[in-house]
C-alpha cells in the first residue's frame, strides 16, 4: 500500500502540532526552514541574510548554522512557528496560502499571486522563488519591490488574545506580523471567512529569497523540519563568531 | 489602485488591453454591456479620465484609448483573489474554442520559441518524446523574424472534444507523474487549479521537476500530466472519445470510479482521468541543453496546419 500524497496543508499542521515554544524561558521547538550553500558562498550568504533581517523580511534573527560535507545548512524561523505557538494557547488559527505581497515606498500594499495550502503538495513560496517573480533585494534597495508572505486565518473572537501572544513572542525575537486585519475585512486584498480576521505574516524564506535573486546557488526548503529555539543564535552574534 | 470603484476601472482597463486596436468610450461602453456590466458612455468616460491620470491608458488618435505597460501591469496583479482558480477559466474558455473533431477544425496548442539552429536537435528530441507516449507528435513549425516557433498539442483539446460530447469536465489538477519501467506509476506532487493565481505546469517548468528525457532514455523519470474528473455515469461516452484521441495526445490513464488515479485524489461518483501533457516534449528540449521558452495553453490551431513530427524532419 501506497502512501498517499501529502499536501502542503497537511505537512504544516502536522509540524504546528509539534511547536513546544516557551518564549519566556527561550527553550523548546520552533517551525524551520533549511537552506543548502557551499562553503566558499557562506559568508555572502550570511551577509545577505543578515541584511534581509535588518530589514525586517524575516521572522526572526535566530539562526542555527550546521556543517554538511562540503556545504552548510542554515536554519531560518518559519512563520509557521507563530500559528504552533497560537494554536498550543487555544487560538484556533488556519494556514491559508503563500503568496507575493508587494510593498510600494514601505507600505505593504497587496497580494499579487498565491497558492493556497490546501492546494498543492510542494511549498508555494518555494514555488514562488523558482517563478522569479520576487523583487526583495529591489524591496530592500528602494522600498518598493515584490516580497514573500503568508495569510492566515483566525475567528475574530480571538482577536486581543492573539494580540498578547504575539506580543510574547516578539519578547523572544519571534516577530514578522505585516498585518493583523479586521474582523470580517480583506487583508491585502484577500477576503476573509465570516466573523473570521485574517493575518499576514512575512516569509520565513525572504533572506534565502534574495540570495537566490543575487544569483546565489542556494538550495531551501520551506517548513522543512523542528529546531530547538536553544540551539539557535542572533544571525550577529554567529558571524561575529565566524571572523 | 485602491477604493471601491476599483472594479469598475478594472473592467473597463481590461476591455481596452483586450481590443486589438484602440477604442473609444462608445465601444467600451457596448462591450461591457455585453458582460453584464451597466456603464453609459459618459460614466466610462469619466473613469476612462482617472485610468489616464492613474497612467494605465493613454489616448491614442482622436477618441481611442489604449493601455500601458503599467495598465497591463495592473490587470496581471489586481484583485487576487479573483485570480485564484483563473486557470480553470482559461481552460473553460479553450474547452469553448476548440472545434477539433478528429478530421478537422481548431486544436488548443502551446507555443515554444527557440533559435533556428536548434530547430532539428529539437524535432528530434520532440519525436522521440512522442514516441514514448509521453506527448502527442502532432507540431506546427512556423519561421518568426528570429526564432522558430513551434505549436504543440494541449492535452485541453481532449477536454474539448469530451465537452462537444456532453461529458461534463471538471480540471483539477496539474501534477508530476513518476514513470517506472516506461509505465505511469503514480503523482509525486500535484497543485489543483483552483487554488492557484499561478498556472501549475509553468509552477512546475520554472522549478524544473520534471525528468523528461529520462523516462524516454531509461524507462524511469518524471512527467508532467494534467487530471479530470467526469461522472461515472459518463465514463462509456467519455472512453469512446478518448480511444480516438489518443492519436493526437500522449498518454492517458482512467482510473477506477470513485478511486484515485495514479494517486491523484478524485471525488466520489467521478472518473479521473491523466493525461500525459503536451508540454512534455518541449520540457525535454530544456533538458538537452536547448534554449527553449513556453507557454502553455496559449493559442488556438488548425489541424490542417499541424504535421505528425517526422513530417518535418525529413
Amino acid at each position: 500500500m501506497q502512501e498517499p500524497l501529502v499536501f502542503a496543508l497537511g505537512r504544516i499542521e502536522s509540524l504546528i502540532h509539534q511547536v513546544s515554544l516557551d518564549p519566556a524561558r527561550g527553550a523548546g521547538r520552533v517551525i524551520t526552514n533549511r537552506s543548502l550553500v557551499a562553503r566558499d558562498d557562506l559568508h555572502e550568504t550570511l551577509e545577505i541574510f543578515k541584511n534581509a533581517i535588518d530589514s525586517g523580511l524575516a521572522v526572526s534573527p535566530l539562526v542555527r548554522l550546521e556543517e554538511a560535507g562540503e556545504r552548510f545548512r542554515i536554519y531560518t524561523v518559519c512563520s509557521m512557528t507563530i500559528d504552533g505557538y497560537l494554536i498550543k494557547h487555544g487560538i484556533p488559527v488556519r494556514p491559508k496560502g503563500g503568496g507575493l505581497i508587494e510593498v510600494i515606498d514601505g507600505e505593504t500594499v497587496r497580494f499579487t499571486d498565491m497558492i493556497m495550502y490546501w492546494a498543492t503538495t510542494i511549498d508555494p513560496l518555494d514555488l514562488l522563488i523558482a517563478q522569479e517573480l520576487t523583487g526583495i533585494c529591489e524591496m530592500m534597495r528602494t522600498g518598493t519591490g515584490r516580497i514573500l508572505g503568508n495569510l492566515h486565518e483566525a475567528p475574530m473572537l480571538s482577536r486581543d488574545t492573539i494580540e498578547d501572544l504575539l506580543d510574547e513572542l516578539r519578547e523572544a525575537g519571534i516577530m514578522g506580523v505585516v498585518e493583523l486585519g479586521e474582523p470580517n475585512m480583506e487583508v491585502l486584498g484577500m477576503p476573509v471567512e465570516r466573523d473570521h480576521l485574517g493575518m499576514a505574516l512575512v516569509g520565513g524564506t525572504n533572506p534565502a529569497a534574495a540570495a537566490v535573486e543575487l544569483g546565489l546557488d542556494i538550495e531551501t526548503e520551506s517548513i522543512s523540519g523542528l529546531t530547538d529555539i536553544s540551539e539557535m543564535c542572533h544571525i550577529e552574534e554567529l558571524m561575529d563568531r565566524m571572523l | 489602485m485602491i477604493g471601491r470603484d476599483q472594479r469598475k476601472l478594472l473592467e473597463i482597463l481590461r476591455v481596452i488591453a483586450e481590443a486589438k486596436r484602440p477604442v473609444g468610450a462608445r465601444t467600451i461602453s457596448d462591450i461591457l454591456s455585453s458582460r453584464g456590466y451597466n456603464l453609459g458612455e459618459r460614466a466610462v468616460r469619466y473613469n476612462l479620465r482617472i485610468l489616464d491620470e492613474l497612467g494605465f491608458t493613454r489616448r491614442h488618435g482622436y477618441s481611442g484609448r489604449i493601455a500601458t505597460p503599467l495598465g497591463m501591469k495592473e490587470l496581471r496583479d489586481a484583485l487576487i483573489h479573483e485570480r485564484i482558480g483563473f486557470v480553470n477559466t482559461l481552460i473553460e474558455e479553450y474547452m469553448l474554442r476548440t472545434t477539433f473533431d478528429l478530421s478537422e477544425g481548431d486544436l488548443v496548442a502551446n507555443i515554444s520559441l527557440i533559435d533556428r539552429n536548434d530547430l532539428d536537435r529539437s524535432l528530434e528530441i520532440m519525436d522521440r518524446v512522442a514516441e514514448a507516449g509521453y506527448s502527442g507528435d502532432l507540431v506546427r513549425v512556423s519561421q518568426r523574424d528570429d526564432c522558430v516557433e513551434i505549436g504543440t498539442v494541449c492535452s485541453i483539446t481532449v477536454d474539448g472534444m469530451l465537452l462537444k460530447a456532453g461529458v461534463p469536465i471538471n480540471t483539477t489538477f496539474a501534477g508530476v507523474l513518476e514513470i517506472r519501467s516506461s509505465e505511469p506509476y503514480r503523482f509525486s506532487d500535484l497543485i489543483a487549479y483552483a487554488g492557484t493565481s499561478i498556472d501549475p505546469m509553468r509552477a512546475f517548468m520554472a522549478r524544473r521537476i520534471a525528468r523528461v528525457m529520462d523516462a524516454v532514455r531509461s524507462g524511469s523519470g518524471k512527467v508532467l500530466a494534467n487530471v479530470r474528473e467526469v461522472p461515472a455515469s459518463a465514463l462509456e461516452d467519455a472512453m469512446r472519445i478518448l480511444e480516438r484521441a489518443r492519436s493526437i495526445v500522449g498518454r492517458i490513464v482512467v482510473g477506477a470510479p470513485g478511486e484515485d488515479v495514479l494517486g491523484c485524489p478524485v471525488a466520489p461518483g467521478r472518473v479521473g482521468i491523466a493525461i500525459c501533457a503536451g508540454v512534455n516534449a518541449p520540457v525535454a528540449v530544456g533538458e538537452c541543453g536547448i534554449r527553449i521558452q513556453t507557454s502553455p495553453i496559449s493559442t488556438t490551431m488548425p489541424y490542417s496546419e499541424m504535421s505528425r513530427i517526422r513530417f518535418y524532419k525529413s
